[in-house]
């Protein structure tokens, strides 16, 4: 018990893939411009990384190490094409906007180096954990960028979320303002905000051990 | 060394089943949604109760209302937008007049260049009922250009401009 919390702490906290390993910033950064996309990119990684992480140490009871990158690759593409076409199939508006970059998870180095570092040498339990925690790691991350650059960039929260919830969805925007500081929604943005991010984490516990 | 093999390989055939087979699965619903969406905004643009759209081919469709002609929808692309092409429906009334016009995808500079889209701001929509005599690629026409945005406002006034006298000829 002990060690899976020690798993949890380590993917949502102190080895957070988004804000102390810095891996997977591609999708990181092109897609938290609002809270919607943020939000659905972050749960296609939790769930990618979840189910490869568990397929993954199935198989490496089977395979022995010199095929285990090439596993690893054919079992992350395969979750990934299959969480697109589903995408493609009930989100097709939000699949317009995010669709480049859940085809651009299976490059995101978190998911790599967790088959890497964890799947191929742990149990199938502590790794289905571990997947679950670092994406929720990375969930946690992406949506709270979503929010602060939705929030300051255009003034408004949870806009276009019938996306993702249906006509229900188009009830939920809150507009706080007309007149957002741009410059947040743009990519320069993006860069700023995880700066400050990390900067604040760092600045506020002092972890570097 | 046989076993690493035959596991690869049934691996990847796994792999490969899944895939396919769950994308037949949805390959209709796909290509249904793909229809819908883009049918979605020629809709809005048509300006009209009821009408059927006769497609002549993949850009370009004839509206009728119970068999009498009452329009031309079609596709437009502009190359002078600030960031890759932009791609317009417009719809005409037969006459030369604009029913209406949609940007269906563009790059412009968010929250600057994107006015044109019409989920930012209904800039787009002062082209309705007008016809390429307005001539508004003039300096003092009706067509607000909007400053901060000139290059990618002009993009679509020109597009909308050029395409309607190539249609109208």
């Amino acid at each position: 018990m002990k060690k899976f919390s020690k798993i949890a702490r380590d993917g949502i906290w102190q080895q957070n893939p988004a804000l102390v390993q810095l891996l997977g910033l591609c999708p990181l950064l092109a897609v938290s411009n609002s809270f919607v996309t943020a939000f659905s990119l972050g749960i296609v990684t939790v769930l990618v990384l979840t189910i490869s992480n568990v397929v993954i140490s199935i198989i490496r009871l089977i395979l022995n190490e010199d095929l285990s990158l090439t596993t690893q690759i054919t079992v992350l593409a395969t979750c990934l094409i299959l969480s697109d076409i589903a995408l493609q199939a009930w989100y097709f508006e939000l699949h317009h906007r995010i669709g480049l970059f859940v085809a651009l998870i299976v490059t995101n180095c978190s998911l790599l180096s967790r088959a890497e570092l964890s799947s191929s040498s742990n149990p199938i339990i502590s790794s289905a954990i571990d997947g679950l925690m670092m994406g929720l790691g990375f969930f946690w991350v992406i949506v709270l960028m979503g929010t602060i650059r939705e929030g300051l960039g255009s003034g408004t929260l949870f806009s276009n979320m019938h996306m993702l919830l249906g006509p229900a969805g188009k009830n939920l925007e809150i507009t706080f303002s007309h007149n957002g500081f741009l410059l947040l929604v743009l990519p320069p943005g993006a860069f700023l905000s995880l700066g400050f991010l990390i900067a604040l984490k760092n600045f506020l516990f002092d972890n570097r051990d | 060394m046989k076993l690493q093999v035959l596991t690869l390989v049934l691996l990847t055939f796994t792999c490969g089943v899944l895939v396919t087979g769950f994308y037949t699965i949805k390959r209709e619903e796909i290509e249904q949604n793909r229809k819908d969406f883009s049918l979605k905004s020629i809709k809005q643009i048509v300006n009209q109760d009821q009408f059927e759209l006769v497609p002549i081919n993949a850009t370009r469709y004839i509206i009728q209302n119970e068999d009498t002609y009452i329009g031309t929808v079609f596709q437009s692309t502009s190359l002078s937008g600030y960031n890759g092409e932009i791609i317009l429906w417009i719809a005409t009334d037969g006459e030369g007049y604009i029913r209406g016009v949609r940007v269906v995808k563009h790059k412009e500079t968010p929250g600057i260049g994107d006015l044109i889209d019409i989920e930012v701001s209904d800039w787009i929509n002062q082209f309705i009922g007008m016809s390429p005599q307005n001539n508004w690629m003039h300096e003092d026409s009706d067509i607000d250009h909007v400053a901060g945005a000139t290059v990618t406002t002009r993009a679509v006034a020109k597009a909308i401009f050029d395409a309607l006298t190539i249609e109208n000829q």
